[in-house]
């Protein structure tokens, strides 16, 4: 079971190489001399390789060793990338993938082989050219010996995967020559021992050609659960020296190599010491991995403590103990902090998706022979992470739509007065409480033509109507609205649109078209930054609470229950018309209000709107929780949340409920 | 013993002057009735949100919607707590009835088809008929009962019934 365990970490890590190689192929597209690219891509095999063979997945092992081989003889040399070979890693990485999900089967056994068949030609080639010259190299220029001090502290547990330490010590010492002290203090007395947990830690001196990097690759697999420093003391062989093998006579269990005296016998005879490099003092981690299970756990907790703080605050206010008041403040100050880093943990970095996207923009846009430059922007623009396993689908279906209909082939391109090369741009920004990620082609545009007749044809609207743009855009995204465009059965641009839609309204967002024809077209996904806690204002309507979203309101105004007509709800205020909609009550039939009404002024896509309401109850910090599955086309609440004393109030999601007001005036 | 015929444990329910039933096994809790928060713009028979020791749960009336005259509520009064399977998921739903009874086991052969006429009921909602000692037991389709279209189908037909 365990090793079930250590397996999928193995997968999850492997997805990683795979990224990172990804990654670097495609930088490496586009700069062939890309040297780093290729390190990188040389290490990701290798790491690959190495946890492959550890839990048996043999193919992946395989193909990896031969890749390896093939990257190791681009490292030194001995041939150049070429486009061939870039689609040849693709490809293996692509074989990388469906192994790793398969545990190691093989569903297109072909092309595994005929994948391994073209390495191993490459290789022959390579190593017939450079028969001689290969080995050379090997023994070049590789005469400088450097001492380094290397502490090994592997993790109590190391022993669990099968790693044994003193292997790792052994491949250190083929690495060169050198001494190693063994570490006992933090032996425990021996009847509170555990034989299967590792006590020990190790201190080295390694005299030897190998760089830094080199000796970091013994420790490739435990690197990150053990503490490991290696640090180079001299230029030279410093074993050789009396004073440092006096030194060393007196290094016991527990008493340390000094690093710093060390140095200081390296330097006696330099006399100009190196400027004591900053070597990273202890090797801290940045970050850590943290499986997303216990993020949502987390994020759940804080939504309780939230609950809880302000239960605790009400209860607080009607009892007025000065001493509660004060342990209230203390506590919310506390409840804010926490709610306010959980939350950013939740966030994603918009580039962990792009990677799959660039890699599906090359692939499709060569499948189709167009050649396509995809540009990304603000790949910085944080998402919180379920929102981003909702954004996949569409953005995928986006782009391939862009590719595949909306921009032209090279020469209606160069007909149509363009560049040859079709431009796709995916940006992503804030704006307010959304982001905005727009995704926009030079292509042909929508054909408005086309989604007319579709639309005569459904009967949407009458033949002879004249339709705006605008509002044939948005019939696209009518359910089961369909152009077909071609005739191999590829469905058009405008297919899809209203699964697009409805994949985003089902995490609140919101999908908006521009297109102009043979200009080209952009397709705004908007999404709400959380969808967890909302700050919020709460109001109250008969009796029932609502609260919107702080973000959207721009000012609270009082307005006489006069001005409220029923025929003309657009109210001026400070000189500005603004419809004023009563939320979820009729005015005319109403004795809440009690002369006046208070009305919150949101602002919604440039445009003021007032909700009017009984009562203003104040802020309030809730966790949305969603009304279930049977309620999905109730859309004007993005949820509902429950207050301190167990009452629910709705959350309005306004983008909704104004569109929704928007269409029903239409009807009427 | 006819050990051949399988047999399905069915919770059985009152609501007006009927006898209802559905699948034990989607039963997954009973609660006591509370007061549940109303949802505006919504069907009337949609009686609103209960919580649900922290999870929020639709709850319909089931007098409401199974066009029977509303009566008082009665100390029995509860929210039956079902697992509704739509095509694509399945999701929680209360239900008030009247009454929860018992639990009972049906043989497959006891299980009658729906007759032609004499129900007030919406057909679509009854899977079957059970008879036990002189009672009429319906068998109720709950994923039926519970489609999710059906919220923004009501609104519209309520829509239609403004103009």
């Amino acid at each position: 079971m365990g090793n079930e365990q250590f397996k999928e970490t193995f997968k999850e890590e492997a997805q990683d190489y795979l990224n990172s190689i990804e990654e670097n192929l495609l930088g490496m597209e586009k700069n062939k001399s890309d040297s780093k690219a290729i390190d990188n891509i040389f290490r990701g095999l290798h790491s690959l390789k190495g946890g492959a063979a550890m839990f048996g997945f043999n193919r992946v092992n395989d193909l990896a060793h031969q890749m390896e081989s093939l990257y190791e003889k681009l490292r030194n040399k001995e041939m150049s990338p070429d486009d061939s070979l870039i689609s040849l890693t693709f490809r293996s990485v692509d074989i990388f993938k469906a192994l790793l999900k398969a545990d190691d089967r093989l569903e297109d056994e072909q092309a595994y082989k005929q994948t391994l068949e073209k390495i191993e030609t490459l290789l022959t080639k390579v190593e017939g050219e450079n028969g001689e010259t290969g080995k050379t190299k090997d023994s070049v220029s590789k005469s400088d010996l450097t001492t380094y001090y290397i502490y090994f502290n592997p993790s109590r547990d190391v022993l669990d995967n099968g790693t044994n330490p003193l292997y790792l010590l052994d491949e250190l010492m083929n690495l060169g020559e050198g001494e190693v002290f063994v570490k006992t203090h933090d032996l425990p007395p021996l009847h509170k021992m555990d034989p299967t947990r590792c006590y020990l830690a190790w201190e080295v001196l390694l005299v030897t050609e190998a760089s830094e990097e080199e000796i970091r690759e013994v420790f490739l697999f435990v690197e990150d659960e053990s503490k490991i420093t290696i640090e180079s003391l001299a230029k030279e062989n410093l074993l050789s020296r009396e004073s440092v093998k006096k030194e060393l006579q007196q290094v016991t269990d527990d008493r340390n190599i000094s690093v710093e005296k060390l140095k200081g016998y390296a330097a006696e005879k330099h006399a100009s010491p190196r400027p004591t490099a900053v070597e990273e003092p202890s090797y801290e981690k940045q970050s850590i991995k943290v499986a997303s299970s216990k993020i949502d756990e987390l994020i759940n907790a804080v939504g309780e403590l939230v609950t809880y703080q302000s239960q605790l605050s009400m209860l607080s206010t009607q009892m007025q103990n000065p001493q509660l008041e004060e342990f209230r403040e203390g506590m919310e100050k506390l409840t804010d902090r926490i709610r306010e880093v959980a939350f950013d943990i939740s966030l994603v970095p918009l580039k962990t998706m792009l990677l799959q996207f660039r890699r599906l923009v090359r692939d499709l846009s060569h499948e189709q022979g167009k050649e396509v430059v995809f540009y990304t922007e603000g790949e910085d623009t944080q998402l919180d992470k379920t929102i981003v396993e909702h954004l996949y689908e569409p953005v995928l279906h986006i782009l391939r739509n862009s590719i595949s209909h909306g921009i032209e082939n090279e020469k209606e391109r160069l007909e149509a007065g363009k560049n040859a090369h079709g431009e796709l741009r995916l940006k992503a920004y804030y704006s307010g409480p959304e982001v905005h990620i727009e995704i926009s082609d030079d292509g042909r545009g929508f054909d408005f033509e086309k989604i007319k007749n579709q639309a005569v044809k459904q009967g949407l609207i009458d033949p002879g109507e004249d339709v705006s743009q605008a509002k044939l855009l948005e019939m696209t995204f009518k359910s089961g609205f369909t152009t077909t465009y071609s005739a191999d059965g590829v469905s058009g641009r405008g297919v899809g649109m209203d699964v697009i839609r409805s994949t985003l309204s089902q995490i609140s967002g919101d999908v908006k078209v521009h297109s102009q024809k043979g200009k080209g077209s952009a397709i705004t996904l908007i999404i709400p930054l959380t969808l967890s806690i909302v700050d919020g204002l709460m109001v109250s309507v008969n009796n029932r609470h609502f609260i919107l979203p702080l973000t959207v309101i721009d000012r609270i105004e009082t307005i006489e229950a006069s001005r409220l007509k029923k025929h003309n709800r657009i109210i001026s205020l400070k000189g500005e018309s603004i419809p004023c909609i009563p939320l979820f009550f009729d005015p005319g039939s109403d004795n809440g209000g009690q002369g006046s009404y208070p009305t919150i002024v949101v602002n919604y896509d440039d445009t003021k709107y007032g909700f009017v309401v009984h009562k203003v109850l104040g802020n309030s910090q809730v966790v949305l929780k969603s009304l279930g599955k049977y309620l999905e086309g109730l859309k004007v609440f993005s949820g509902g949340c429950l207050l301190g004393d167990g009452t629910i109030a709705f959350v309005v999601d306004v983008r909704r409920f104004i569109e929704e007001k928007k269409e029903e005036s239409k009807t009427k | 013993m006819d050990g051949t015929q399988k047999s399905i444990s069915y919770f059985i329910f009152e609501v007006g002057e009927d006898t209802f039933s559905v699948p034990v096994l989607r039963v997954i809790n009973v609660l006591e009735w509370m007061k549940a928060t109303p949802i505006p713009e919504t069907p009337a028979y949609l009686e609103g949100i209960v919580n649900v020791m922290g999870e929020l749960l639709p709850v319909i009336d089931s007098q409401v919607k199974f066009g029977m005259e509303k009566t008082e509520l009665s100390g029995d009064s509860c929210i039956l707590v079902l697992d509704i399977h739509s095509d694509k998921e399945t999701y929680k739903m209360g239900l008030i009835v009247d009454k929860a009874r018992d639990v009972i086991e049906v043989k497959e052969n006891e299980i009658a088809g729906v007759p032609d006429m004499g129900l007030e009921l919406n057909p679509d909602y009854v899977t079957g008929v059970i008879n036990r000692e002189e009672e009429v037991i319906l068998l109720l389709d709950i994923d039926k009962i519970f489609t999710q279209k059906e919220i923004t189908e009501i609104k519209k037909a309520k829509e239609n019934q403004k103009d």
